[in-house]
């Protein structure tokens, strides 16, 4: 079969808009594969999670001590602390965060949670 | 310091939005940690060079020596352990510099106010309630900066008993202050120090913050203030606070009436040079209300504010121009003329 000038260019019109909308998801999904949530007590970092929209649910409890706890929820990119056994509950209040640079932090317990990009400036 | 003494800003709210889309080079190291009652965040900026690890490492290892340092030196427990007290040549600083804050905010902003805020012991969460009036009108008389006497240099006492010296209102913001100095001998050239809502932006790249709205979930903003070598410190009502009987009691006192404070106003943000003025100058512009607190900024070379009130207006000072702080779109709040 041989292709006429019309086809080629349609063929040509379909390869680009193909390779432009894999190159756009690769992107986006890049972009948002680079997040990676810091849980850090009194400055440690003591876990990492990526955090990405297509992320698998992730909740767990975090234990400070024998009396201190936090329950943390990550998915669809997002972290929170939903339960804690602090006495101002300001962790709690603050929130889901997404964004890098957002954080949740925790005075009483000396907790806190910092999203940064993946293999950013802290190692 | 001691946590429960701030009768001073507690956490502000900043929610730093990092602009370094135009800079794709650049890189952020963080280290946060928790001292001074608070939390410590000190934000490294620059390219690979300027965060080789060793040059940051160090700066942070200097930057945190020192806080750790200044929470000790300045503790309320230490500085008030013998009568009369001796100062050193920082804490005379800090006294001076307190005893002129206290001096132009007619006692709005009082290094002695511990007492009253010890009475209160605000800590949201727990057990709090309001003391007895007979209880607050005992321990008013205590809280006077004018009668601290300089007995001989460095050497100060008190007039009453049962007084005591507290940098808590001044501290953060003059550690902040300390902290950009390292920073610079280290040759950073660019990032951000956050001590527990004292912001200090440092270098040469324009910072921006979020300024928080008090009704909402934290992270909110109403507003977005610019800065550059330049501090950023609010005093509100929200954060530190109980309720009884259908009434808030928040952090800040009225150092006359021994009752927090109660006027117009929500929150107001100050933006400095330095972050020791912002630290004293937000709490008594807070303290004034809202015509006695611009005034205030007004005649202060160095500072301006961002005024919240209870009504939705936002009043400016007039040093503040529409890049310095912009409003949150379709957002409640409207900036007014005073």
């Amino acid at each position: 079969m041989k292709l006429k000038k019309g086809d080629k260019a349609i063929l040509l019109v379909i390869l680009i808009f193909f390779l432009l909308s894999t190159a756009l998801t690769f992107y986006n999904k890049n972009g948002s594969d680079n997040k990676e949530a810091l849980i850090e007590v009194e400055g440690k970092v003591i876990k990492k999670i990526k955090l990405s929209q297509d992320m698998e649910k992730e909740e767990f409890h975090l234990k400070i001590d024998d009396t201190k706890f936090f329950y943390v929820i990550a998915e669809e990119g997002k972290i929170k602390m939903e339960q804690s056994t602090c006495p101002n509950q300001i962790c709690v209040k603050t929130g889901e965060i997404s964004e890098v640079g957002e954080s949740i932090i925790c005075l009483p317990y000396k907790t806190a949670i910092y999203i940064e990009e993946s293999g950013g400036g802290k190692n | 310091m001691n946590k429960k003494i701030l009768a001073v800003i507690f956490l502000i709210i900043i929610l730093a939005i990092t602009g370094c889309n135009s800079e794709e080079n650049n890189r952020r190291a963080r280290k946060t940690e928790f001292f001074m009652g608070t939390v410590v965040e000190v934000i490294l900026y620059g390219d690979e060079e300027d965060l080789a690890k060793d040059k940051r490492e160090k700066a942070f290892t200097k930057v945190f020596n020192e806080i750790r340092n200044l929470e000790e030196k300045f503790s309320v427990e230490k500085i008030n352990k013998e009568h009369p007290i001796t100062l050193d040549e920082e804490k005379t600083y800090l006294l001076r510099k307190s005893l002129y804050f206290s001096e132009i905010t007619d006692g709005a902003f009082d290094i002695t106010v511990g007492p009253l805020v010890k009475l209160w012991n605000i800590s949201p969460g727990e057990d709090n309630k309001v003391p007895e009036k007979e209880e607050i009108d005992k321990v008013i008389s205590l809280v006077n900066y004018k009668k601290i006497k300089t007995v001989a240099p460095g050497i100060i006492h008190m007039e009453d008993k049962g007084m005591f010296v507290d940098f808590g209102g001044i501290a953060k913001g003059y550690a902040a202050d300390k902290v950009a100095l390292i920073l610079r001998e280290e040759d950073i050239n660019s990032g951000i120090i956050n001590l527990g809502g004292n912001v200090y932006a440092f270098g040469e790249k324009t910072w921006k913050f979020g300024i928080q709205d008090p009704f909402m979930k934290r992270g909110d903003y109403l507003g977005v203030a610019s800065l550059k070598n330049q501090s950023l410190v609010t005093s509100g009502i929200y954060e530190r606070y109980f309720e009884e009987n259908g009434k808030i009691y928040h952090h800040i006192f009225d150092t006359k009436t021994g009752y927090p404070v109660e006027n117009e106003l929500l929150s107001v943000s100050v933006i400095s040079e330095k972050s020791l003025d912002g630290d004293a100058l937000s709490t008594a512009a807070f303290a004034l209300g809202l015509d006695k607190g611009i005034k205030l900024l007004e005649n202060f070379q160095g500072a301006e504010g961002i005024f919240v009130t209870k009504n939705n207006e936002i009043f400016l000072t007039s040093g503040i121009s529409k890049e310095d702080f912009q409003l949150v779109e379709r957002g409640k709040y409207e900036i007014k003329k005073r």
